[in-house]
């Protein structure tokens, strides 16, 4: 896959480079808004990773010209400033991603391929983890060798907990993922499923954090 | 403002002389009734003889200047508007039955005049008197007038000016004073005399310094240790690199690297942490939004839930929804993840923590608790200082600025902060107290 890398800083930019050569991208290096220009006018790229903070031409202008040409390549934005007001002007101006600095450079590979995964239209099924393979569309679970199978609302719960592994959910956010479908809230619908849930995967997966809900961990915890 | 003194001084001139004038002029009619009065009870022998001797001309044509006598001339008429008798002076003037004043042009000399009639009712008595003359006497008085004021008036009013000139003069050298004060110099400025007007104004003035100073004093001091506390993280990762660099063993090469970037990501925190620090000692904040910190102690317990099951901690909370407070989400959210963090942190492996909030009519209490070792019981005072660290936890790891960023936020938002002890004796309890004295916002 092939990567604009538009980074002004030397240091930074040799260390990016570097890093995504070795998680198997191609990429050049602009390293200024000129060179970006030039270089967005006669390759094509997959993706562009863009410092918002660019000497001779502004990162921010060059991404709003970018736009305005017409040239939907994903943007992965790169910038020094955490408050909420400039990521919303960086998204405002066409990036699809910010990453602050500084920043794992793990997390910028996920991040690129979340970008490209997204304008691919791929969605994300099935999810692993640990020692499980979970196909929410189809409602199944495999561990090892054993499929097993879920009910909708088990998938559903499930599906919430694994895409927000690391966070606990409350109930009712979970009541919310699992009413979609116009019917009657039992009270205690989401206590019952997260017990067959146990049941059938593992007393170990979903633990309990009394007065907020449900949490699956992080992968790597 | 001595122009417009001088402006008014000036109008002064004027106004009295034209107010005089206006006076005597009154003055004289009513001498000239009060004339007439007494004529009128003269019988018309005597009314005779006083027409024989009234001399013909004024005596304002005597060069002396302060005759104040105005020669008055006079008729009498009978009813049938016969002429009885009258002085030589007066002039050509026909019968007029009215009583009462009037003026009067006859052969272009203009005259006052004043007509009675005698008690009985017989006879008219008209009584008259030289304009040109009166205007003389009552000009030259008016002036005599005008000029007294216009010379005796400036007298109060220039001391007016000097008192005033004298009591301003300490106000004077306390500008001066003033003026070389900076920030740099922000010492009390301390007259020899003040007066008393200005007394309060310098007791403020001197206030507000001694607060300045202080600040300024603050802010150095933390800039200072700043700096400082960020030379600790760097000279970790530049020690670890170079070991990295020399090692020959690549299983060390790796953990030195490691550890470099362990260092980094301590040193990202702690900037992280005074740029928050910075921000909040900058802005004035101002809230009118009510925020929910039921919700918001929820969701932080949610974020950390997974941070604190690797030490193998359990969290309880207990959150009372619709627990609402005027205030910035996003500090507050700040203020409970540094709390929780700190449990997590100094709280002991296996163990518990419990944080929530409830809320009364008026008050909002807000806790976090743990059970791990605690602080040691001296350190409570000094727990808030910016980059304290407690001697009690001296293998955890931390910059010493999260209760300070905490403190700091509960101050913006009407708080109090305080500490005790945590779950069953053990560890720590920082509860944070919102009482507000009007009706909560819902």
């Amino acid at each position: 896959m092939r990567i604009l890398l538009v980074e002004d800083d030397t240091l930074l930019g040799n260390g990016i480079e570097a890093g995504l050569k070795h998680s198997g991208f191609t990429i050049d290096w602009a390293k200024d808004g000129h060179e970006a220009q030039l270089a967005l006018e006669t390759g094509s790229y997959e993706l562009l990773v863009l410092d918002i903070g660019l000497p001779v031409i502004n990162g921010m202008d060059l991404l709003k010209r970018l736009r305005r040409e017409g040239n939907h390549t994903p943007v992965l934005m790169l910038t020094a400033r955490d408050s909420i007001a400039d990521r919303v002007k960086g998204l405002d101006a066409g990036a699809d991603d910010y990453l602050l600095k500084p920043f794992d450079l793990s997390e910028l590979v996920a991040r690129i391929h979340a970008l490209t995964r997204r304008a691919h239209g791929r969605s994300s099924t099935p999810i692993h983890y640990t020692d499980l393979i979970f196909e929410p569309k189809q409602y199944w679970v495999r561990k090892g060798s054993e499929t097993i199978q879920l009910s909708p609302k088990e998938s559903a719960i499930l599906g919430a907990l694994l895409n927000h592994c690391g966070t606990a959910l409350s109930r009712s956010q979970l009541e919310n993922s699992l009413y979609g479908w116009n019917e009657e809230i039992e009270s205690n619908a989401v206590e019952v499923h997260v017990y067959h849930l146990r049941q059938k995967l593992g007393a170990n997966l979903i633990k309990t954090i009394r007065g907020v809900g449900y949490l699956i961990r992080k992968e790597s915890s | 403002m001595l122009g417009s003194i001088f402006l008014a001084w000036s109008a002064m001139l004027p106004l009295s002389f034209f107010s005089a004038r206006n006076e005597i002029n009154q003055l004289i009619d009513v001498q000239l009734e009060q004339s007439a009065q007494t004529i009128t009870l003269l019988d018309l022998h005597k009314l005779r003889v006083l027409a024989d001797s009234t001399e013909k001309t004024d005596s304002v044509n005597d060069k002396d200047g302060d005759d104040d006598r105005l020669n008055m001339q006079f008729q009498v008429w009978t009813r049938s508007g016969e002429l009885l008798t009258h002085s030589p002076g007066s002039p050509d003037f026909a019968y007029a039955p009215k009583d009462g004043f009037s003026t009067i042009t006859i052969n272009t000399k203009h005259w006052r005049t004043y007509a009675r009639h005698d008690p009985k009712g017989k006879y008219q008595i008209r009584l008259f008197e030289s304009v040109k003359s009166r205007e003389s006497l009552i000009n030259r008085d008016a002036w005599h007038i005008a000029q007294f004021l216009l010379v005796v008036l400036p007298l109060p009013l220039l001391l007016v000016w000097l008192s005033i000139g004298k009591g301003l003069a300490p106000l004077r050298v306390i500008s001066d004073m003033l003026s070389i004060r900076n920030a740099k110099n922000l010492d009390p400025v301390i007259p020899e005399t003040v007066p008393i007007e200005a007394k309060q104004l310098l007791d403020s003035i001197n206030h507000l310094f001694e607060g300045l100073e202080q600040s300024l004093l603050r802010e150095r001091a933390f800039t200072s240790d700043a700096a400082h506390e960020l030379r600790n993280p760097l000279a970790a990762i530049k020690v670890q690199a170079e070991v990295a660099l020399v090692s020959e063993d690549s299983a060390q090469r790796e953990q030195a690297i490691k550890q470099v970037i362990t260092g980094v990501n301590r040193l990202s925190r702690l900037m992280h942490q005074l740029l928050m620090l910075a921000r909040l000692d900058q802005a004035t904040w101002s809230f009118t939004k009510p925020v929910d910190l039921g919700n918001i102690v929820i969701e932080c317990a949610g974020g950390l839930a997974d941070q604190a099951l690797t030490r193998g901690i359990s969290m309880e909370v207990k959150a009372q929804p619709e627990s609402y407070w005027p205030g910035e989400a996003s500090l507050l959210v700040t203020m409970i993840e540094n709390l929780v963090d700190n449990s997590i942190k100094y709280g002991k492996e296996n163990g518990r923590i419990r944080l929530g909030v409830i809320s009364r009519k008026n008050l909002i209490l807000l806790w976090v608790e743990d059970d791990g070792p605690g602080i040691l019981p001296n350190e409570q005072e000094r727990l808030l200082d910016r980059f304290y660290r407690s001697d009690n936890h001296p293998d955890v790891e931390g910059s010493g600025l999260g209760l300070s960023i905490v403190n700091k936020i509960v101050e913006i938002h009407g708080g109090k902060i305080r500490f005790g002890q945590g779950i069953n004796g053990f560890g720590l309890k920082v509860e944070i107290l919102f009482e507000h004295f009007h009706p909560v916002l819902t």
